[in-house]
């Protein structure tokens, strides 16, 4: 439908149904008309940038003319129809247009920040960025543009979501992505057909190779280094507004184990951290099946003193083993649960109590033993280990099967169904990688940056996500040994 | 490859080399690593004359569809009667060693869903993981196995050669079975597509088998001299299961080697159903894959389930590793032969 200016602030209300926080102003004596939604924009930029300049338009210049002089450089561009202005204005701009004749313009204005970046809650490093993305995509791409000052950083912008306009960046680095795996992401990215995108996990699911895998097949991060750094890998960074997780596709299991604070350190240091926070996150989806494996169903392959130690902690417990740990795993993940949403105030002072209180409580009653005490609580402390909170979840989910095949089949269960779900990931790719790259298939070069970090004198990238340009650092180590 | 040949040995190696070799024992695995050696050299040729394609497609060049048919059939049966005692000793030994109190059905239900959910995935889901495991499996187990060294009389294993030559070579023959996932490989073919990686994929495997192979046997005839070697049934596992170390939370080696090698059993018994439901499809085209692998899974969970005792499976097992296999190992010699003789070639790739 074409403008016409007399009609379109009545056309522009008509539209939006007198929205309440749709402003419409008049300057220069009626001859020029502003009107943005006050819910989306800072209205201090606004008259800084925007109304300020208006006002110096003199009254025989107020026209389409005077409001690009005015308003040169701001980044404005004609809306050539009604549905234009409309949208515009849905996302954050500020439309003008004067009195007479069918032109309107529209222009960015600041946006309302929705807070201050600040640490990131559950990727919290001690070396390392104290910042994390926040809800705005500008400013979220804008903290990564500030780490990476590349034109080869491509910000490419979509819109997804027939109700939710919601937009949203892919970002790259054109000479080192693989341009087969950019095509992939746009090619799942546009094909997605949705009424609304409310948060970046929407786009994971709509895009994962295997939506029903247990397994993430993206990698979700709170931390701008971190996309960063995946960005220099060749990996593609996906990032939705109104979302501050953004996603890191592809990914493998072994990268849902490194931790920026991992680089930031001497490698060794780095080595020393990771290992302890895979062995952490290993005891946290085996240990309860372990425990009822070998004291449950394998006593006899424990050492003969342990083993008895073991069977004389559980004198009077009224309950099979297997229930008595199944019953306090379940206590936990509803604590957890209960915990995420308790007032931070009184949160980690009552859990504490609780956690006190009620585990001697259940040791005096012979609900449960010392020892599935113990197990439970180093389970529950080892399952925080991992720096990635979607595969925390599903090693979670995949301890109570563990619990289930060890209770039936003890440690020979406890095997199998490990290996089952090892099978599973073998199953698995993200983006045409192998999910459990560089392991298999075999990348000698990727290897070196598995349990032991790799070297960052190191001369090659990694194989793993296909690089355009494989060289990290001229004249690094060839074989990426320390110096 | 490699995790093929070490979860698919049985452990049972060094009773057959005590049987053929007595104190000089610990030839026989160099003497089979020759024989695997000429079979490698031997695949790589029969590549070059029937290049990307299987050996039952070669046998349909070779002999003519009706011998080809009942060769192959006989092939894959070799291979599949294998599988059948290979499952069904491999759930003994757990329910001996972890599941005394386990019926065999469901010890054994519950491996063979596991191997149907690994071979269902394809030859890339096997690989992946065998490449997962290979290098900490093949480690650890020869680790364990140098470790099980201690207690080795030198006495043992002297003198050098304690028996005729010929029954050096003849035992080369017997353990030769350990080397039968070189074979399996010629049933697939994706493997056989790149020429130039064929020699790493099978020279490199078969050298680092024939070293653990050759700790194995030495360090348990070293260990237990040659007559009580052959009264065990698993004398590999008995070896390490000499050794523990105090204060481990599960202080005996034998137990964890166990468990390392019920995991190398697991990939090479998917890789082995994966590769026999390849042969079995491209004998009977119109049946797929999948099909192929459930019907073999099914067959080899049920058959397991008929014998009736250990005893049993194990004598005949023993047999079938010996001799039985042999014929696997000549009929893609014959198949070779008689295209050979016949100047045909396979199709170009």
């Amino acid at each position: 439908m074409p403008i016409h200016s007399s009609k379109l602030a009545t056309a522009i209300h008509e539209r939006l149904h007198n929205a309440t926080d749709l402003r419409l102003a008049s300057m220069a004596d009626g001859k020029l008309y502003v009107s943005y939604i006050a819910s989306l924009i800072d209205e201090a930029d606004l008259r800084r940038g925007i109304i300020a300049p208006l006002r110096q338009v003199p009254r025989n210049e107020a026209g389409p003319d005077g409001i690009a002089k005015a308003l040169d450089g701001r980044g404005g561009r004609e809306c050539r129809n009604i549905d234009a202005c409309v949208g515009d204005l849905l996302h954050g701009r500020v439309v003008i247009w004067a009195g007479e004749g069918e032109t309107a313009f529209s222009f960015p204005a600041g946006k309302k920040a929705p807070r201050k970046p600040k640490d990131p809650k559950t990727e919290r490093t001690i070396r390392g960025q104290r910042l994390d993305f926040i809800e705005t995509l500008s400013e979220s791409v804008s903290s990564i543009r500030r780490q990476i000052k590349d034109p080869h950083l491509h910000v490419d912008g979509l819109i997804i979501g027939r109700r939710t306009l919601t937009d949203m960046a892919v970002l790259y680095l054109d000479d080192v992505a693989d341009p087969g795996l950019v095509r992939e992401v746009f090619r799942r990215l546009e094909r997605i057909d949705i009424d609304g995108i409310i948060e970046s996990g929407y786009i994971e699911q709509l895009i994962s190779d295997n939506p029903n895998s247990l397994l993430p097949l993206t990698q979700s991060t709170e931390r701008p280094d971190k996309a960063a750094s995946a960005l220099l890998e060749g990996r593609v960074v996906i990032i939705v507004d109104g979302s501050p997780w953004v996603v890191i596709v592809p990914t493998t299991l072994n990268e849902l184990y490194q931790s920026p604070e991992d680089y930031y350190f001497q490698r060794w240091l780095g080595t020393f951290l990771r290992f302890f926070r895979i062995l952490g996150n290993n005891l946290a989806v085996v240990l309860p099946g372990l425990y009822v494996a070998l004291v449950g169903v394998n006593p006899e392959l424990l050492p003969t003193q342990l083993a008895l130690t073991l069977a004389g902690s559980r004198t009077g417990v009224a309950f099979p083993l297997v229930i008595e740990v199944l019953s306090m795993e379940i206590i936990l993940e509803v604590f957890r649960e209960a915990s995420l949403r308790l007032p931070s105030s009184v949160g980690q002072t009552l859990g504490t109590a609780a956690g006190i209180i009620l585990g001697l409580a259940s040791v005096r009653a012979g609900l449960v033993s010392d020892a599935t005490l113990v197990v439970v609580v180093i389970t529950a402390i080892s399952s925080f280990s991992g720096p990635n909170y979607s595969i925390g979840l599903t090693w979670r989910i995949l301890r109570y099967l563990f619990l289930f095949a060890a209770t039936v089949f003890g440690l020979f269960g406890l095997t199998i169904f490990g290996l089952i779900v090892l099978a599973h990931a073998a199953r698995q790719n993200s983006f045409g990688v192998s999910y459990l790259s560089p392991w298999a298939p075999l990348d000698l070069l990727g290897l070196r940056d598995t349990v032991i970090r790799r070297s960052i004198r190191q001369q090659n990238r990694a194989q793993t996500y296909h690089p355009q340009d494989t060289i990290r650092m001229k004249d690094g180590d060839g074989d990426g040994d320390e110096p | 490859m490699l995790v093929g040949l070490l979860g698919l040995d049985f452990l049972n190696i060094p009773r057959e080399a005590a049987q053929f070799g007595g104190a000089s024992g610990h030839w026989i695995p160099v003497v089979s690593f020759g024989y695997a050696a000429l079979a490698a050299a031997f695949i790589l040729q029969f590549q070059k004359r029937f290049p990307g394609q299987t050996l039952l497609q070669a046998a349909r060049i070779s002999l003519g569809r009706p011998l080809a048919f009942v060769g192959n059939l006989a092939f894959l049966s070799v291979f599949f009667a294998w599988l059948v005692f290979a499952v069904r000793d491999a759930m003994d030994l757990v329910l001996i060693y972890l599941l005394s109190r386990t019926p065999l059905w469901a010890a054994s239900t519950f491996f063979v869903l596991g191997v149907a959910y690994l071979s269902m995935g394809g030859l890339t889901a096997v690989s992946r993981l065998a490449c997962f495991v290979v290098i900490p499996g093949a480690a650890i187990r020869l680790a364990m196995q140098l470790v099980a060294f201690q207690g080795v009389s030198v006495t043992h294993l002297l003198p050098l050669i304690a028996v005729r030559p010929v029954r050096l070579v003849i035992g080369g023959l017997s353990i030769l079975n350990g080397f039968l996932p070189l074979f399996a490989i010629l049933l697939i073919h994706p493997l056989l597509t790149r020429k130039e990686r064929l020699g790493r994929v099978l020279f490199i495997p078969i050298s680092i088998a024939a070293i653990i192979f050759y700790t194995a046997v030495a360090g348990t005839i070293g260990k237990f001299g040659t007559e009580l070697t052959m009264l065990f049934s698993w004398p590999n596992l008995a070896s390490v299961a000499t050794v523990s170390i105090p204060y481990l939370v599960i202080e005996q080696l034998g137990l964890v080697f166990l468990i390392l090698w019920i995991i190398l059993f697991f990939v090479a018994a998917g890789w082995y159903v994966q590769v026999v439901a390849h042969g079995v499809r491209t004998a009977f085209p119109r049946i797929p894959y999948r099909w192929a692998a459930a019907a073999t899974l099914s067959a080899i969970w049920a058959a397991g389930l008929l014998f009736p005792n250990t005893l049993t499976v194990h004598s005949a097992f023993q047999v079938l590793r010996q001799w039985a296999t042999l014929p696997a190992f000549f009929y893609p010699f014959v198949v070779y032969i008689v295209s050979w003789i016949r100047g045909v070639k396979g199709d170009q790739y």
